[in-house]
């Protein structure tokens, strides 16, 4: 017995040995300050400054401090992070994050592969060099931060004049999708309830069954949202709803503007919360010691 | 009894591999376009490498000569996602690896030359060899993931049964670690 929880031990030791990296932070804030770089003051004034960025440009930034890399590179970090997060929306893939460690003294850019082209390996590289640095030396985190987004923003188009715009810009796509899966999940009910009315032939169960899979799953399709697995789980459910009838299905499609209403907000955060919208990262960027 | 069976056929459907194999061939594809995309900017940066250090440190014939020579024979050999095998990837891997080699041994002599080190134009390329170094990283390891994604549908139950009935894929080759890849370049004083 002994013996077996020994071995047990010893497997689970190499189990949180493999798993040593440490663990990425929530991004709950456009400047995430785990190392306490910045004084409240500062963080605020980076976050609106961020925010204002985000919603007049074609960018978004992301500040992260760290206390320790724990070993790991900060390139494989920061790719992590970037992975975890993905700042900047799909289509675009125009996130940027700034990463700094605090125990290895370590500072990285990582962009996102949309802005690859005008923030190039080398921009980045300049950025470190010649405003981070020099501002992190002097213990001027938050100079550091502002000149650098300066900079970013001033290689992608429009400069930002204030840091105290209202945020009041929601995304209108997704809402429109959202609302109009809900519309069309109601016609589709109704109109399936009237024919049950009318026909009430039980053969004719199967087709109705397919046919309201179909339609259960193309709108999602049509939406482009490409997790098959969920659209597959509606076109189940859609085939269920129409093979046995439509009379339990007012229930399902009153219920179902939840439904909708997750699978139009894919990806949208409301204006006050702040997170990623599905950007990729492939590595660009630079890093540096300070 | 009837209504059970049409609903665990049609979540076997779901779950069979149908959709996630074909599905999972393609992201092994997409991934594999990254890395040889990838291996093929840092080859479009090297003549200009060259050429910049040559000015700098023209006496190191060797050592550029090695870098020239690295770069033509792996340009030559190139790896379209289709033909992805064991025995090509470790050709392509060995090709790309000795580049890196020499690679590394340009950038150890580099150091050499101050003037050189304090060009524009060579720590611009500098950084865009680094960034670039960096993303080949990080699109071997979605390659490696990806792979490992791949072989695990057709080789695991259930997904298996589907690969041999409707498929017959094979499983995809993975990245070895070899020699060239784990040695750190020696500095010499």
């Amino acid at each position: 017995m002994q013996t077996i929880s020994f071995t047990l031990l010893i497997l689970l030791l190499g189990f949180f040995n493999l798993q040593a990296q440490i663990e990425i932070p929530q991004l709950t804030s456009p400047v995430v300050d785990q190392a306490d770089f910045l004084t409240d003051q500062q963080e605020q004034d980076l976050r609106h400054k961020i925010q204002a960025i985000y919603q007049s440009s074609t960018w978004q930034p992301q500040i992260l401090t760290i206390e320790t890399l724990e070993g790991e590179s900060i390139e494989q970090f920061s790719i992590r992070v970037a992975d975890e997060w993905k700042l900047g929306s799909k289509n675009k893939d125009n996130g940027l994050i700034f990463i700094i460690s605090k125990l290895e003294r370590k500072t990285r850019i990582e962009v996102g592969s949309g802005l690859e082209a005008n923030v190039t390996d080398y921009q980045a590289h300049k950025i470190i060099q010649e405003v981070m640095i020099p501002a992190f030396k002097k213990q001027d985190f938050a100079g550091g931060f502002h000149n650098a987004l300066d900079y970013v923003d001033s290689l992608l188009g429009a400069p930002v004049k204030s840091g105290n715009k209202k945020i009041v810009r929601l995304k209108q796509k997704p809402e429109f999708a959202g609302l109009f899966s809900f519309v069309f999940f109601i016609l589709v009910s109704f109109l399936f309830s009237f024919s049950r009315r009318r026909t009430r032939v039980k053969k004719y169960s199967w087709l109705r069954g397919i046919i309201t899979a179909a339609l259960f799953s193309l709108p999602f399709l049509a939406m482009g949202l490409h997790n098959m697995i969920f659209i597959g789980v509606l076109a189940v459910i859609g085939f269920f709803l129409g093979f046995l009838g439509f009379h339990q299905a007012g229930s399902y499609s009153s219920g179902s503007y939840h439904r909708s209403g997750w699978g139009g907000g894919f990806g949208s955060g409301g204006s006050s919360s702040w997170g990623g919208g599905g950007g990729g990262f492939s590595g660009g960027g630079a890093s540096g010691d300070w | 009894m009837k209504f059970l069976s049409i609903m665990a056929a049609s979540f076997f459907l779901i779950s069979c591999g149908i959709q996630s194999i074909p599905q999972a061939v393609n992201d092994v594809e997409a991934k594999w376009a990254e890395v040889s995309n990838q291996y093929k900017r840092r080859s479009d940066l090297i003549p200009n490498l060259v050429s910049t250090v040559k000015g700098y440190a023209a006496h190191e014939k060797e050592t550029l000569n090695a870098v020239i020579s690295a770069r033509a024979k792996a340009t030559q050999v190139t790896l379209p996602a289709s033909e992805l095998s064991p025995q090509k990837l470790k050709e392509f891997q060995q090709a790309q690896g000795q580049l890196s080699q020499a690679l590394g041994k340009l950038m150890v002599v580099s150091e050499r030359y101050p003037d050189l080190k304090a060009s524009t134009n060579f720590s611009a390329l500098q950084s865009q060899l680094e960034g670039t170094e960096n993303r080949i990283t990080i699109a071997r390891q979605r390659y490696i993931k990806s792979v490992q994604e791949f072989n695990n549908l057709v080789t695991v139950f259930p997904t298996s049964l589907t690969n041999n009935w409707f498929f017959g894929y094979e499983k995809k080759p993975q990245f070895e670690i070899e020699a060239s890849d784990s040695s750190v370049p020696k500095i010499q004083f």
